[in-house]
């Protein structure tokens, strides 16, 4: 195969494109939503709308990334400290 | 500006791979979105007690108290009623009534006061309309459309990056006389950056539409305490929520009537979309009104919520303080609705449409061109379903349209015949597709097909409803006019894309060799497609 990537290596990839990127977006989303200090209804649209472009940009890195597990461990890290972010300064949570 | 060698060769890969695992998808919403731009002059050309000569509408509540009779016949009266009024793109009243079951719909004359409701009525501009987002499979239908969206978006964004740095010598180098190969990756990349823009905006539009639901769930439960109605508020899609007082309601409920013209006199140039009413005829009813400004083609929406059965206004929220999220969704509407502009503009997004499908066409054939002579199963195959499945839709959709009109009148479920003729007629060309071997041929029959079946919808209309274009014509029916011309030039247009099709051009399987060893697996490499002029 091309790159020299493995079938383990492409499946990998593969699967961050559409797990991982699908992660970053809602993480972004919901950051964007709660942290973003620019009013709520603008903060939900940047959210909304700037997500699929994160989310398109995101499965671009994981093909790009130089190993699946590069691209898991960065996509999945963004994520998290988007996502959690969002859920611990949400009034819900506080 | 040019990227490192692997990762324009990863970015050319994955704009082929996704482009190939979309493509005829993406084709399919792409031609029935460029038919739903002209929803509603379908739905008038295939239910004639719809045709109106004017969008002026005669009185709401004598137009909607006879079908919400008839749609709720059991003698309970509905929980739930929805309005849409007519505008200048949409001539009828659209009704909708609930009562704990699915809805029931009704659309009727604005200005006769004729209805129709059922199952089987707006057949074709239904199917037409549900397929452009597979509505057929439900809501996995919609999420499908939603993933192919986000999939086109990587592929226009890869698109951009492996062309990038010869953009503009790309734009005006188009080669018809080269090889095929050669041919179809120019108009590739001539009509691709045409319907950049176009493409980018449905493709982030249409994803918004379709995968909306994956961020309300986190947003309803950080930010609205689990209260979804309140995002919707949020969006302009219903006023605030106040507590509705419990009042005698024997002397019925307000008059809808006096409602529009009281939200019509509310703010300057305010016009009324649509009323939904709750708790119809019951003490605590309230009907919420959602409009705009007439004066501007985008802008947030106001809103008003009035009592039921007083009139009182309980609460108001004014178009010109529509807040940013507000603007923002009503933006993407107006967009992928194609509202901000009359008819010329929904005929230029028509033709970008059907560009954006020579786009995908052109782009599955440089595929197929290249790989061409490898002798690969899933090369032949891919190719003749693109034709079965792309070209197929012309006759398909044609039939649709004919079958609508020539279908008997004494037939039970005309909605389910419709849906045999279109679906049948597409799997009839698709298995003709996969079972010819010179595709070239193919593409001309279906085309030649589409091009005689397309022509014959007028004379259809004329014979079934006597509104000939020059009669529909004189009684101020210009969508009908605009449906039977449309489907003559879309005829003359397939036919001339038939005579244009060089049959020879492309060999036929058995005649194709495989070439020597070294050669015959072998794909060229991107840059001999995308950089040697004249691709072999």
């Amino acid at each position: 195969m091309k790159y020299d990537w493995t079938r383990t290596e492409a499946w990998g990839k593969t699967a961050a494109v559409f797990v991982a990127g699908l992660a970053c977006y809602l993480a972004f989303s919901a950051f964007c939503g709660v942290c973003l200090p620019i009013g709520q209804n603008a903060a939900i649209t940047v959210g909304v709308l700037g997500g699929f472009p994160v989310w398109v940009g995101a499965m671009c890195y994981a093909m790009l990334a130089r190993s699946a597990r590069r691209a898991w461990g960065v996509l999945l890290g963004i994520a998290l400290i988007l996502g959690g972010s969002a859920v611990l300064m949400s009034p819900a949570f506080s | 500006m040019k990227v490192k060698p692997r990762t324009f060769q990863i970015m050319w890969d994955t704009h082929s791979v996704c482009g190939i695992f979309i493509g005829l998808a993406l084709f399919v919403i792409f031609f029935t979105g460029a038919l739903t731009l002209f929803r509603d002059a379908i739905l008038v050309w295939e239910e004639p007690s719809l045709r109106a000569s004017t969008a002026e509408v005669a009185s709401l509540d004598a137009l909607t108290s006879e079908p919400l009779d008839a749609l709720t016949e059991d003698g309970e009266t509905p929980s739930y009623v929805y309005l849409r009024m007519p505008t200048e793109h949409r001539s009828e009243v659209y009704l909708q009534a609930e009562n704990g079951t699915p809805p029931e719909k009704a659309r009727v004359n604005p200005e006769t006061g004729e209805w129709v409701a059922g199952p089987s009525h707006a057949a074709v501009s239904t199917l037409i309309y549900y397929l452009h987002f597979f509505y057929q499979l439900d809501r996995w239908g919609l999420y499908l459309a939603g993933i192919i969206g986000l999939f086109t978006m990587l592929a226009i964004i890869t698109g951009v990056v492996i062309h990038l740095h010869r953009l503009v010598k790309d734009f005006f180098q188009f080669r018809p006389g080269k090889t095929l190969r050669v041919a179809w990756a120019d108009a590739h990349k001539v009509l691709g950056t045409i319907g950049l823009p176009f493409q980018f905006m449905y493709a982030l539009t249409g994803t918004f539409y379709c995968l909306l639901i994956l961020v309300v769930l986190p947003y309803t439960m950080l930010l609205f305490d689990g209260d979804v109605s309140k995002l919707y508020q949020r969006a302009g899609y219903s006023p605030p929520h106040v507590t509705v007082d419990s009042v005698d309601a024997s002397g019925g409920s307000a008059s809808l009537d006096r409602i529009a013209a009281r939200s019509e006199a509310m703010w300057p140039a305010f016009e009324v979309h649509s009323m939904s009413i709750h708790g119809y005829d019951t003490p605590t009813a309230h009907v919420e009104v959602v409009g705009g400004r007439k004066d501007a083609a985008f802008g947030g929406t106001g809103t008003i919520l009035f009592h039921g059965v007083t009139g009182e206004v309980l609460a108001k929220s004014a178009p010109r303080e529509a807040n940013v999220l507000n603007e923002s969704v009503h933006v993407i509407e107006a967009l992928h609705f194609a509202t901000f502009g009359g008819t010329l503009l929904k005929i230029l997004f028509f033709m970008l449409a059907l560009g954006s499908c020579a786009v995908i066409l052109s782009g599955n054939l440089t595929w197929l061109q290249v790989r061409h002579s490898q002798d690969r199963t899933v090369v032949t195959v891919l190719s003749r379903l693109t034709a079965g499945v792309a070209t197929g839709m012309g006759p398909a959709t044609a039939l649709l349209f004919l079958v609508d009109r020539w279908m008997p009148a004494a037939v039970a479920h005309p909605g389910w015949w419709a849906n045999v003729a279109f679906f049948g007629g597409w799997a009839a060309c698709v298995l003709y597709a996969l079972a010819r071997r010179n595709v070239a041929r193919t593409h001309r029959s279906l085309l030649v097909l589409s091009g005689l079946l397309a022509m014959l919808i007028p004379l259809a209309n004329g014979t079934t409803t006597g509104a000939w274009p020059w009669v529909a014509w004189s009684a101020g029916h210009g969508a009908v006019v605009g449906v039977d011309v449309g489907a003559t030039l879309c005829g003359v247009a397939a036919l001339g894309g038939a005579a244009c099709i060089d049959v020879d051009a492309t060999p036929s399987d058995e005649a194709s060799e495989p070439k020597h060893n070294g050669e015959r697996d072998r794909t060229p490499r991107p840059e001999e497609v995308a950089a040697v002029p004249g691709g072999h």
